[in-house]
């Protein structure tokens, strides 16, 4: 479609909310309109003539500019997240568009910009947040604003509860929540990982020993059980736990009373059970490696926690919400996903769920130190186009995380190790010990 | 202009010229202000885009002032808490800033907007 030729082209781009401006073949910004004052704060006289770089101040402009992209490469860029400075020292997060202008002969004539002002934006989003914000659980989606529901009762009845969910949902987080919203919020929460322990070494962390009970008992240990005395302790992994411990949680559901190891009167203890699983508990009844009777004595009452596929709308909160985190703890300045970025995670499938996304976001911060996280930092099997390879993705732990990340790098660079290093924002011993690491194993 | 002897002056740069923003900065110059005269000083190698790091950077190597464009303001305080003097909101080529700090005028050297001269 063609623009009309009478319109007064000033008078239309005075009256749009976003920031504009044009700049000549050699970089010199030759319109600025109102927008683009009060968004930078610059008045045009000041602007025009200037630099673009000395006007927009942008994280793009040392090395990434965008029209310098579209000159090259042809195309626009669209909605690219990045922030500008301010005088003062003000962080103002824009989105950004751009493109070359060419004349009648094809010849490029200089560039045009627009950009956004998102900082209203990011303001109603953290105020959003707050609001989707349940103890330390994130989520605005229909199937956890049903679970927070029910919570304040759950928490309150004292009853012996079993949360079910996939992996990586947060059971433990439902657990501690159940806590401290419960009467017993000022007693311990003591969490057991029934996996995680040999068959031996979980009855004695979970019941304690006598002295004397065996060869290097010397003195009395109390076990979680009585570590959590007037408090909860949390069973995860429950649909592991070994047949003979069954009958011991059993009685101790049933009868408030345990026998440490090499015990010989029953201990009272006042502990609420809450277990979790992401077995099929049924099944395994069914199958005979479940008693039936622990399992009816621990379903009182079950929380069922949905996969993060299930309530993708969630993805953008807990996206917010691990973002600040990472900034936190690694004192960094990352200011969030850019557009594109964030739609590749809405159209994932998260197998790993919250912790997966949490996996990426970890790794992204490895690749951004600052500004917004750009499709480049995230994994390579998100990449439209990419697929998962053995060994790719983000299974393991984070340092081996890490160091794939760096010996990819380095692959990438053809064994520059400054270039790799740049890359990833690391430093050369940093680098130099990831790949040790990665030699060694 | 006077400087203290072995004064290390620093200049958040990209190519040949100031940095639009010092935390993109690729690569920070140094240089000595001894006997009024400006000498180069070699450059601080930037290994991590990390403004924390980049910040102990400079602070590791003893500068004491640092020539830049615009800054953002948690970056400046945490220089200043060091003992750095920031001089920010600056524009031009790197040798035009040298010789305008050696000659006492950087104020034609400012950004649009920026908050007053230095």
């Amino acid at each position: 479609m063609s623009f009309p030729r009478n319109l007064p082209l000033e008078e239309v781009f005075a009256s749009i909310a976003d920031g504009l401006f044009t700049v000549d073949a050699d970089w010199n910004v030759t319109y600025f309109n109102e927008s683009a004052q009060r968004i930078t704060g610059i008045p045009a006289d000041e602007a025009l003539g200037r630099k673009c770089w000395d006007v927009l101040r942008s994280s793009l402009c040392d090395g990434q500019c965008a029209m310098a992209h579209c000159i090259r490469q042809g195309g626009r860029v669209i909605n690219k997240s990045i922030f500008i400075v301010r005088g003062g020292g003000t962080r103002v997060p824009v989105s950004i568009s751009a493109s070359a202008l060419r004349n009648a002969s094809g010849e490029v004539v200089g560039g045009v910009e627009t950009f956004r002002d998102l900082t209203e934006i990011q303001v109603m989003r953290r105020k959003v947040e707050a609001l989707y914000r349940f103890e330390d659980i994130v989520g605005r989606s229909p199937a956890l604003e049903k679970l927070f529901g029910i919570l304040p009762q759950v928490s309150a009845s004292q009853a012996t509860t079993l949360i079910l969910g996939p992996s990586g949902t947060g059971k433990e987080l439902f657990a501690r929540a159940i806590h401290a919203l419960s009467p017993r919020k000022h007693g311990p929460f003591v969490a057991v990982n029934c996996g995680a322990l040999p068959d031996t070494l979980l009855e004695s962390e979970l019941f304690g020993y006598k002295a004397g009970a065996f060869t290097d008992a010397r003195a009395d240990k109390p076990g979680r059980i009585a570590l959590a005395e007037g408090g909860t302790v949390f069973l995860d992994e429950i649909g592991d736990l070994p047949g003979n411990l069954q009958v011991k949680l059993l009685r101790f559901l049933q009868e408030k009373t345990y026998e440490p190891l090499g015990g010989v009167a029953p201990i009272k203890a006042d502990v609420r059970v809450v277990a979790a699983t992401n077995r099929d508990l049924t099944a395994r009844v069914a199958q005979g490696a479940f008693r039936e009777d622990l399992f009816y004595r621990l379903n009182v009452v079950t929380l069922r926690l949905p996969p993060l596929a299930e309530r993708r709308e969630d993805i953008p909160l807990l996206v917010d919400h691990f973002v600040d985190e990472f900034n936190a703890v690694q004192g960094k300045g990352v200011r969030g996903l850019s557009g594109d970025a964030l739609h590749l995670l809405m159209r994932h499938d998260f197998p790993g769920n919250v912790r997966e996304l949490e996996n990426i976001l970890e790794y992204a911060f490895i690749l951004c130190a600052t500004g917004f996280i750009q499709v480049e930092h995230l994994p390579e099997y998100l990449h439209p186009g990419g697929r998962a390879a053995p060994g790719d993705g983000l299974n393991g732990s984070m340092e081996e995380i890490k160091r794939r990340a760096a010996s990819r790098a380095v692959e990438r660079h053809n064994g520059r190790k400054m270039a790799a290093c740049r890359e990833l924002g690391i430093s050369k011993d940093t680098l130099r010990r990831l790949l040790a690491d990665d030699t060694d194993e | 202009m006077r400087h203290e002897t072995g004064t290390l002056l620093c200049l958040a740069c990209y190519k040949d010229r100031l940095a639009s923003v010092c935390e993109n900065a690729d690569e920070y110059k140094l240089f000595e202000m001894r006997d009024d005269t400006i000498y180069p000083a070699g450059r601080l190698s930037l290994p991590s885009k990390d403004p924390m790091d980049r910040t102990s950077a400079i602070l590791a190597c003893g500068v004491s002032l640092l020539l830049c464009g615009a800054i953002c303001a948690d970056t400046r305080a945490l220089l200043e808490q060091g003992g750095v003097r920031v001089i920010p909101w600056l524009t031009g080529g790197i040798r035009e800033v040298v010789d305008a700090l050696d000659h006492d005028s950087l104020s034609r050297m400012t950004m649009p907007g920026a908050p007053g001269c230095p």
